[in-house]
């Protein structure tokens, strides 16, 4: 049932939105109908009935409850650990080498994108607009460290956030599949300019991704 | 007299009085909040303005407003459902008001200090509360406010659990205890087992602020959020069984039928509320502090026992004869509306889901809708309900009614567009957000809204106001009601009861005796019919 | 009286139940502690009643209360003592005397409320024959 060769946040998300949109509508649609329905037909009857338990009835009931909150679970379990095995440290270490790792620093209150060894650096917050630039298709390791409070690191576009908590490095590997511009941002009431800790995240194929990381983040992105 | 008045019902008025204007002060922040959020760059405010206000209304609301007001109910109804004469420890109940009305103070004299009043979130998550990232006394304030607010709310809800356990009037068995007692009885264990861990993590952030070092590093930061939501999650809950109560009494007794299923009722009741002091970890998926599997695990498994109340529901409605006075209205519109706020709940209870929404306004709107859309309306359900009792006097139909449109419009009109600002990427707690294409314009119908809810309190206080000034007398049973309460005077005597208690065989007393009278009657005119035909 | 601690004890073992499979599943010490923490009040709180009367524990009909009992109708001390606490935590902001203050006024409070008690105590014993 799970699709096969998930490759990043964004479709492992949808998918289990797919299933969990639909039955919310039904369930939501199904008690609201219930309840006007009965509403309207009783509505002014004189004589109420007076049975006032259906045990046996109830007891079912409870069993397909649970048996949806299996169903529900199982989803949910499987999206799980398809995500960590997208994101979880575990993959940015094993054979699979990711193409690039990038130092994400989250202070009060911007960004810092470092890409060790190639001297680059980039802010973006209060100070700048600086984007993380990062290439598709393959696995792009994040190191993400926060220099005072909690921050997230939200990128909507993956669906996917995780915090930056001080005195810690979270890995993270995100996957990347389509080039273009994406909004970012601080999902984690920082203070005083947290609504200002935004940042665009530039996606791009690797080979022009190469080339920006070689000339030093000249060429543009 | 009335200040020092040891009689629950004088207790509980007070508190519920001032829950009432901690709700219309926590509502003028959100309607300033909202004038900011009128467009992308409002300037109507500070950044810091804006913080302070965002915190203090998620504090009010929850520590001032919907949590006391549980209680007060609680304290007003229970003794009288369970057939008591009085309060156990009365004067621990009295101190345990006036403690939570100065915590109340203490947290808003904050807005008088030269650095503003709280403005760390009403979580106030460390290390932005400490004594660095937020210095001042404001926050200082904020935190002895909430410790004092939530003493207070302990000491009340320790009184409600020994007067159930030790003042049932004879006959009142724990099987038989009503609807409403049950839902306040599972709030007030959740209350005990639950507030001690925040007044443990709000005394240790207040020395650790000077100078205590308590919390630090990854694990110190996880570890007072661990503290706080075993606190945090189970009061929604402590803010949601009593409104249930209100909200299930008032459609049982409008359905002239006895709530359906009461034996699986119980049993939900206790397991959800066990439940729900097992899911608080679901406020930490994106920490990377806690075992997601876990917590998602116990809070999926939350819908079982939220449906088995709509089982009952659907079951008391079923064969009723239903009138749709203003109670009902609000009764049955806390269940629609509430169901939003727990599907969707269910959905954040999916990690994978949970990675997006978190920190959104999607979030906002969740439990906007299970606390405002829920909660509030369950409230008004039980006002409505229960205001002719403690009044003497009925409210306004017709008020009412107009109370109701304006604030079923109101609230969908403010709340569902912020599903969908959450899910375009909207972050929470901001004063200015980006021009994305749609974000005005729905930002600019939830402001609309805000102003929608604010006419609709102010018409709920002039049905109040009207309804005080030119009684309709109610008498002692307006509703035909199910339960002890209607049983005595309105508003009762002193020591509650003057009249011998009818006998308590059911979770619904008075129904059991109306359904006798009938089948006698029923009975007497056979008995004539087949006379006749002799 | 009967039965009252009932409620409770069910609810302590459920919460201790879901306490050990929290346990089991993620073995996180502080999450542990917490769950035993509740469990621990909550048995404290029907140990309370179940001392007091041993029926507490037992299934059955309550059968009202049996002895006289005091009538309270207004409590000045508690009153008193609250505003004092309410004093004494405010003085940890703004102003030390207010510490000192706040305690006096809490003495004076639970003085007070000694002495209400007291009183109370009397009349129920006058009235026993
Ligand atoms: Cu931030």
């Amino acid at each position: 049932m799970p699709p096969l060769a998930i490759v990043d946040t964004r479709k492992v998300y949808d998918w289990v939105l797919s299933i969990y949109v639909p039955i919310a509508i039904g369930v939501f649609a199904l008690f609201t109908v219930l309840i006007v329905g009965a509403v309207l037909v009783y509505r002014r009857r004189e004589r109420p009935s007076r049975r006032h338990e259906a045990n046996r009835l109830e007891g079912s009931y409870v069993v397909l409850l649970t048996l949806v909150a299996s169903f529900l679970l199982y989803i949910t379990f499987t999206a799980l650990h398809q995500d960590n095995l997208i994101v979880a440290s575990a993959r940015a270490s094993s054979h699979e080498r990711p193409a690039v790792t990038i130092d994400v620093t989250a202070s009060r209150w911007e960004w810092t994108f470092t890409y060790p060894g190639h001297g680059i650096t980039h802010r973006s917050g209060a100070v700048g607009q600086e984007p993380l630039v990062v290439p598709t298709n393959v696995p792009v390791r994040i190191e993400l460290r926060s220099e005072d409070v909690i921050h997230s690191f939200w990128v909507p576009q993956l669906a996917f956030k995780h915090d930056a908590i001080p005195g810690s490095v979270q890995t993270l590997t995100l996957d990347f599949d389509r080039s273009g511009s994406f909004s970012g941002s601080c999902a984690e009431y920082c203070g005083l300019l947290h609504a200002y800790m935004v940042f665009t995240v530039e996606a791009m194929p690797l080979g022009r991704f190469d080339t920006w990381l070689r000339t030093g983040g000249t060429v543009s992105a | 007299m009335i200040a020092i008045s040891t009689d629950h019902k004088r207790i509980a008025l007070n508190m519920g009085l001032t829950a009432l204007g901690f709700f219309i002060l926590g509502g003028i922040f959100a309607l300033f909040m909202r004038a900011q959020l009128t467009s992308p760059h409002g300037d109507l405010m500070s950044n810091q303005r804006y913080d302070e206000l965002f915190t203090m209304h998620g504090s009010t609301m929850i520590y001032l407003f919907v949590t006391p007001m549980a209680l007060a109910l609680a304290l007003y109804l229970v003794p009288l459902q369970i057939g008591a004469r009085a309060l156990s420890g009365s004067r621990v109940a009295l101190a345990g008001f006036w403690i939570y009305l100065c915590g109340g103070l203490v947290m808003q004299s904050g807005w008088f200090a030269n650095t503003g009043a709280g403005q760390a979130g009403w979580t106030s998550f460390y290390p932005l509360s400490n004594g660095t990232y937020s210095p001042g006394v404001g926050q200082d304030l904020w935190v002895l406010g909430v410790i004092l607010a939530a003493l207070g709310e302990l000491l009340v809800a320790i009184c409600i659990t020994m007067t159930i356990a030790r003042r049932r009037a004879p006959g009142m068995t724990v099987l038989r205890m009503p609807v409403f007692t049950w839902t306040s009885l599972v709030s007030v264990l959740m209350v005990v087992g639950a507030f001690p861990m925040l007044i443990l993590a709000m005394l240790l952030l207040f020395i650790d602020r000077h100078g205590g070092h308590i919390y630090s590093g990854f694990t110190g930061t996880i570890d007072y959020q661990d503290l706080f939501w075993f606190f945090g999650h189970p009061v929604v809950y402590v803010m949601f069984f009593p409104y249930l109560g209100c909200a299930a009494e008032a459609v049982a007794t409008n359905a002239h039928k006895r709530w359906f299923g009461y034996k699986a009722f119980v049993a939900s009741m206790m397991t959800f509320s066990v439940l729900s002091m097992s899911v608080w970890g679901h406020h930490m998926f994106v920490t990377g502090g806690v075992t997601n599997g876990f917590f998602s695990f116990t809070s999926t498994l939350l819908l079982v026992p939220a449906g088995i109340e709509y089982f009952d529901l659907v079951g008391t409605l079923i064969g009723g004869a239903i009138r749709l006075r203003v109670s009902m209205l609000f009764g049955l519109t806390f269940f629609i509306q509430f169901l939003i706020g727990g599907l969707t709940g269910i959905f954040v209870a999916s990690p994978v889901l949970d990675y997006n929404a978190y920190g959104s306004y999607f979030i906002v709107a969740h439990f906007h809708y299970t606390l405002f859309a829920g909660s509030v309306f369950g409230f008004f359900a039980g006002v409505y309900h229960w205001f002719p009792k403690m009044t003497g006097a009925r409210l306004r139909e017709g008020l009412g009614r107009v109370h109701y449109v304006l604030l079923f419009i109101g609230t969908n009109l403010t709340f569902m567009p912020m599903f969908v600002l959450g899910l375009d990427g909207m972050d929470r707690r901001v004063s200015r957000y980006s021009q994305h294409p749609g974000w005005a314009f729905l930002n600019r119908l939830e402001t609309a809204g805000a102003g929608v809810i604010a006419l609709a309190v102010a018409v709920f206080l002039l049905n109040v106001l009207v309804s005080l000034r030119r009684r309709e007398l109610a008498g002692d049973d307006p509703w035909s009601g199910h339960t002890l309460e209607w049983a005595t005077s309105s508003p009762p005597p002193p020591l509650n009861f003057e009249r011998p208690l009818p006998p308590i065989r059911s979770y619904a007393p008075l129904l059991d005796l109306r359904e006798e009278a009938e089948d006698r009657a029923r009975e007497r005119e056979r008995g004539a019919a087949s006379e006749a035909r002799v | 009286m009967r039965g009252g601690a009932l409620p409770l004890l069910v609810w302590a073992l459920l919460l201790a139940a879901s306490g050990a499979t929290n346990a089991v599943w993620t073995g996180d010490p502080i999450q542990i502690e917490e769950f035993a923490g509740a469990v621990a009040i909550t048995l404290a709180t029907a140990g309370v009643l179940i001392v007091r009367r041993r029926e507490a524990a037992r299934r059955g009909e309550p059968s009202g209360p049996r002895d006289p009992e005091p009538v309270t109708h207004t409590s000045f001390g508690a009153v008193i003592a609250a505003i004092g606490l309410g004093v004494f935590v405010f003085g940890f902001t703004f102003g030390h005397f207010m510490i000192y203050l706040g305690m006096g006024i809490m003495v004076a409070g639970f003085g007070r409320l000694a002495l209400e008690l007291y009183h109370e105590r009397r009349a129920v014993r006058r009235r026993e024959p």
